[in-house]
């Protein structure tokens, strides 16, 4: 395993043998199965040196359960000398201490001068068994992969020797208890074997008895010698019951001498008196009635001994078939021994009980099935456990073979061993098979079955210990399904993270995922849809496995409509392993045609967002691991779809900003203060005209600088680069061939973390705009000089008035000089006078002219200091014939303090033209009120100046009071509606404003404002 | 052809001059004087109606626009008193509808300004002749 690689082939690269690893050490239990806790060990070890570029890994197995302490440690070759496991177990506990909580995650230590990074890791959730220790001589040990890796070996270790722990204290106590069925069973076959050969041995004298009698019956004449002979005692009475013979056994047995008994009542001698009476009664009864309860029978009672003791006593009494008074003969045997014997019996016999007892209570109480079976297979015996584990009652069992319970493919190789058994090759064995229980299901067992020896009267059996290994085979099948599954898993968000990591349209990122998807969930066919932006519809955007395409029915489907629709609304997964029962599913026909059984579909969603909808389906049932899975993996495609979305996002707009950049003639830029630093976007460079990419110097950009611009840049930058604010300048470039550009540059101060200061800005290429609103300026201008050539000809009647007025003075006093000096004689001094007159009107005439000549003239005008009366004074007395004319009574209220201002005289005096001209054209239909006409200076608080026309006219409609101001839009019968939009434009030329307001009488009020100060845009 | 030649001893026709403006008022006297005639002037109409002369006046020389009343209105008010006195307009403004109006109210002549000695002298001529 190498080091996180940085390039993203490298990462993928590592990121790929990290999940390999991963896979190894997780299919690491499944590996150990069956093996103990030295193997794991072991194992693990191996794989971790195979695995990791380890020079130690060191394992401490605690003792547990039977389990002796265990200490392994590996070490690479090229490490000498080698630790000894001890050393390594003694510097544990010297370093790091006894409580495994306490540890930190990695320590250095120096082993005989060499230095190891050492990662302590405990086994168990509490090192309650053991703890593991891997160390590297490595600097860049333990990287984050490393630490996984070995985390996860730990818990897998942890996992396999906690399971290696349970199966041998499981197998422990299966041999235990095996063992203890063994000899209580050997037990009750001995005892059971005292008793046959007790019982053989009691029927062998009884058949010795019954030979002797038939021998007494048989030879009486022998009878004495016979008598003598017998071993039993013989006693004889007569009818009276006394005493007629007395044989030598019963002397011997008795302690009575035959002499002193003979002929005296049995019932005074050999009976105990406690049974005398009883023996009296019924020797009376049978003398009278012939009934007997004693004749013929073997009895057992007590007989009294000539030293008075009591003793067993076996009696049997016959008849002696003779004629006349009957007379009886008891044979007596001494049964003291027997009953001894007997007594001894009966307690081993109940020692015997006792034990089966035990036994019993075992075999009922066992936590395990044990089953009895004859050697034909068919149960003898079950206990409850087993009769649970099956779902049979033990009747039922006792009508089966174990063959008929078990399924069918273990029943060949359960023989076969029972086979070994019954041939002594094995003294037991374990199987682990299925049986089949009462209700069909099935139960894994495991089956410890044992030959039990028979005796003569017991036939040999086998017992079988049985254990439900079913939840152990169901976890078994769980962790390998788990393991199976969560490597495919992990291949698939492996794919699909790379999938989404990866360059390329979203189409083609959601194809990656979508096949991902199909490849390794083993689905049908995968497809995923994105919301549309205006968030009514779902498109598909990607399809893969059966179908691929992405036109047709479902490649775009309204919010809500179908399955897809629905789950992208309600935002909820949905999930059918059943489609043929689902009523929610509508295309059942094709789903069965295409063996389709599943469907699941998840909501993509980023924080709380829909993004759109994966849909999957299977020919077999998803599990609910795949669907935990699913959702985190549709989690991710969520995710990847926003980032994708926001990367072209992203990339759309920079294109934007950079086309937005060209059209505009805009670029940005940065400056760095401190390090001199500049970056510029490619419109810069454009507007520039240098190759993108030279490297940018304060210096080169001031070569471009137009040299009459330089000194305001140089003092912008210089104020710049000394306070942090804000700075908008333009200035020009002259361009190689001579050109101008115009540039207009705004930035913006900040400071980054450091306090350094940067500029972030602007600059515009405004030459277009400048040159057009030169040209505007131009127009404005020749549009003001035709609007005012429009006015003065309104005028002609003042005009022709003031210069007719003089003309005809002059030709008056003209034509009377001549006359003067024609007469006779001449009147000399009277010519003189009219001459002067002449010369004076003359001069009239002349400034008069030269008046209207600056008016009507052409010539580029320029602000100028001016009095604002003045100017109003002469536009009135201008105006003054055609007031009198329309009867317009004219009001001049003039402030004195007005202050003066900077403006062109000549196009304000047009404006001033314009609105008396309008005043007075508005009054002319009034004829029911004067035509007070109003013309007002005054002062206005921020250095301007106000004037106003108030007329008392028609006035206008309130929404007319804008539209007035429009080119070409008029009221009145002459005129070209363009002298107040002239008006508005000159006024605003002086940065000032025109407004119109409707009076509170009759008529409207025109006014404009502008500032005293010198800044007008007028060129 | 002149009718009338001023001369001593001859009593001069009277004509009166009527005109805002000032320069009309020294310079139309003198020349009427220099054609032979006597000559008052009146810088408004109503100056001219208060005046005393009105009876001797033979002529009246009459500015069209005039503050006040002007030489239309003066026209009106002479007829309406019976005044049967010549009246020669004089306008620095040529004005059609004004001339119309003028010339139908009886003026004799409607001089535009400036105007020459004889177009003066003849429209003299021609009043007094009506006169």
């Amino acid at each position: 395993m190498d080091a996180q690689a940085s390039d993203p082939a490298g990462q993928i690269k590592t990121l790929q043998r990290c999940i390999n690893d991963l896979v190894s050490v997780l299919a690491l239990p499944a590996a150990w199965r069956g093996s103990g806790r030295p193997q794991i060990v072991h194992g693990l070890l191996d794989a971790l040196m195979r695995l990791l570029r380890l020079d130690l890994v060191y394992v401490r197995l605690r003792d547990s359960g039977g389990a002796a302490a265990l200490e392994v440690v590996r070490v690479a070759p090229t490490w000498e000398p080698t630790p000894e496991p001890r050393d390594i177990g003694e510097m544990l506990g010297q370093r790091l201490g006894d409580n495994p909580q306490t540890w930190p995650p990695v320590v250095r230590h120096a082993f005989r001068d060499q230095y190891i990074s050492l990662v302590p890791l405990q086994l168990g959730l509490h090192a309650e068994i053991g703890v593991m220790l891997a160390g590297s001589r490595r600097d860049d040990f333990p990287h984050e992969i490393e630490k996984l890796i070995l985390s996860v070996a730990a818990n897998q270790g942890a996992i396999g020797l906690e399971e290696a722990r349970l199966r041998s204290e499981q197998r422990r106590l299966a041999d235990e208890l095996d063992e203890r069925v063994v000899r209580r069973t050997r037990e009750l076959a001995e005892a059971n074997e005292e008793l046959r050969r007790e019982i053989a041995e009691r029927k062998l004298v009884e058949e010795k008895l019954r030979h002797e009698e038939t021998e007494l019956k048989r030879s009486e004449v022998n009878k004495g010698a016979i008598l003598d002979s017998a071993l039993d005692g013989v006693i004889a009475i007569d009818h009276q019951g006394s005493i007629t013979e007395f044989n030598r056994a019963a002397e011997r047995t008795l302690g009575y001498r035959r002499n002193d008994v003979v002929g005296k009542p049995l019932a005074d001698v050999v009976i105990p008196p406690s049974l005398r009476g009883r023996h009296r009664a019924g020797f009376a009864r049978y003398c009278s009635t012939g009934e007997s309860r004693v004749l013929g029978q073997r009895l057992e009672m007590t007989a009294l001994c000539a030293d008075g003791r009591e003793i067993p006593v076996e009696l049997a009494i016959t008849r002696i078939p003779l004629d006349g008074p009957p007379s009886f003969t008891g044979y007596l045997r001494d049964i003291t021994d027997r009953k001894r014997n007997e007594e001894a019996l009966r307690e081993a016999h109940m020692l015997l009980a006792g034990s089966e007892e035990r036994w019993r209570s075992v075999f009922e109480n066992s936590a395990v099935g044990v089953a009895l079976v004859d050697l034909d297979g068919r149960f003898i015996g079950t206990n409850p456990v087993f009769q649970k584990m099956l779902g049979y009652t033990a009747e039922e069992l006792r009508n089966l073979s174990f063959l008929d319970i078990t399924v069918e493919e273990y029943r060949e190789p359960n023989r076969a061993l029972i086979g070994e058994l019954l041939e002594g090759a094995r003294r037991q064995f374990q199987i682990e098979k299925q049986y089949r229980r009462k209700n069909g299901s099935l139960v894994w067992v495991r089956s410890n079955v044992s030959l039990v020896p028979g005796s003569e009267r017991v036939p040999r059996f086998l017992m079988a210990i049985v254990e439900d290994i079913s939840e152990r085979k169901e976890a078994e099948h769980r962790l390998r399904a788990a393991i199976d599954e969560r490597t495919r898993l992990s291949a698939v968000r492996a794919e699909i993270g790379m999938a989404l990591a990866r360059k390329g349209s979203l189409r083609e990122v959601l194809r990656a995922c979508a096949e991902a998807l199909v490849q390794h969930l083993d689905a049908a066919f995968a497809r995923i849809w994105t919301l549309s932006n205006d968030g009514t519809e779902l498109e598909l955007q990607a399809s893969a496995g059966m179908y691929t395409r992405l036109s047709g029915r479902y490649s775009r489907i309204p919010l809500g409509q179908f399955k897809i629709g629905y789950i992208a609304e309600a935002r909820e997964a949905y999930l059918s392993n059943d489609l043929q029962n689902d009523p929610k599913i509508n295309d059942k026909d094709w789903a069965r045609a295409e063996k389709l059984t599943s469907f699941v579909g998840y909501p993509l969603v980023v924080e709380g967002r829909t993004v759109g909808v994966m849909g999957m389906f299977s020919p077999k049932p998803i599990p609910g691991s795949t669907v935990d899975t699913l959702s985190l993996l549709c989690e991710g495609i969520a995710q990847g779809i926003e980032r994708k979305r926001a990367e072209e996002e992203l990339r759309r707009s920079e294109a934007f900003l950079t086309e937005g950049q060209r059209l505009s003639r805009t670029g940005s830029f940065s400056w760095r203060v401190e390090t001199g630093e500049i970056t510029w976007s490619d419109e810069i460079y454009h507007i520039f005209e240098f190759q993108p990419g030279v490297p940018l110097t304060v210096d080169l950009i001031g070569g471009c600088v137009h040299p009459d611009d330089l000194a305001l840049l140089n003092d912008t930058i210089e104020k710049a680069r000394s306070s942090a604010g804000d700075f908008e300048c333009e200035h020009r470039l002259l361009m190689p061939g001579r050109s101008v550009k115009h540039l207009h540059l705004v930035a913006h101060g900040t400071r980054d973390e450091k306090g350094g200061l940067e500029y972030i800005g602007a600059v515009q290429d405004v030459t277009q705009r400048r040159l057009s609103e030169e040209a505007l300026a131009k127009a404005r201008s020749e549009l003001a000089n035709v609007a005012r050539v429009t006015s003065l000809g309104v005028l002609t009647a003042s005009i022709a008035h003031e210069v007719n007025q003089p003309l005809s003075g002059i030709i008056t006093n003209a034509s009377t000089c001549l006359r003067m000096l024609s007469a006779d004689p001449p009147n000399v001094e009277g010519a003189r006078e009219t001459a002067r007159r002449t010369i004076r009107d003359g001069n009239r005439a002349s400034d008069v002219i030269s008046r209207l000549r600056t008016l009507y003239s052409k010539k580029e005008l320029s602000p100028e200091q001016m009095d604002l009366n003045e100017a109003v004074r002469e536009v009135i007395s201008l105006s003054l014939r055609e007031f009198q004319r329309d009867r317009v009574i004219l009001r001049p209220e003039l402030a004195d303090d007005l202050p003066s201002i900077t403006g062109d005289r000549i196009q304000l005096q047009q404006v001033i033209l314009n609105l008396l001209r309008n005043a007075s054209d508005s009054m002319r239909t009034v004829d029911d009120r004067p035509r007070e006409l109003l013309i007002r200076t005054e002062p206005e608080e921020g250095d301007h100046v106000r004037l106003s026309v108030k007329d008392s006219g028609a006035g206008f409609e309130p929404q007319a009071a804008e539209r007035l101001f429009e080119a070409f839009y008029t009221t009145k019968s002459t005129g070209m509606g363009i002298g107040l939009s002239v008006s508005r434009s000159i006024i605003e030329a002086h940065r000032g404003r025109l407004w119109a307001a409707a009076n509170d009488g009759p008529g409207a009020t025109f006014s404009f404002s502008i500032p005293c100060g010198t800044n007008t845009k007028v060129q | 052809m002149v009718f009338f030649q001023g001369g001593a001893g001859i009593e001069r026709p009277l004509v009166a001059v009527v005109d805002d403006d000032e320069s009309v008022r020294e310079s139309l006297p003198d020349l009427l004087g220099e054609l032979g005639f006597a000559a008052s002037a009146f810088s408004s109409a109503e100056a001219f109606l208060s005046s005393d002369d009105i009876g001797q006046t033979r002529c009246v020389v009459l500015d069209v626009a005039m503050p006040g009343m002007s030489g239309l209105d003066l026209q009106r008010e002479l007829q309406r008193r019976r005044q049967k006195i010549p009246i020669i307009f004089i306008t620095a403004q040529k004005d059609e509808a004004i001339r119309a109006r003028a010339l139908e109210q009886g003026a004799v002549r409607v001089l535009l300004k400036p105007f020459s000695d004889t177009s003066l002298l003849e429209a003299l001529n021609t009043a007094l002749r009506a006169g």
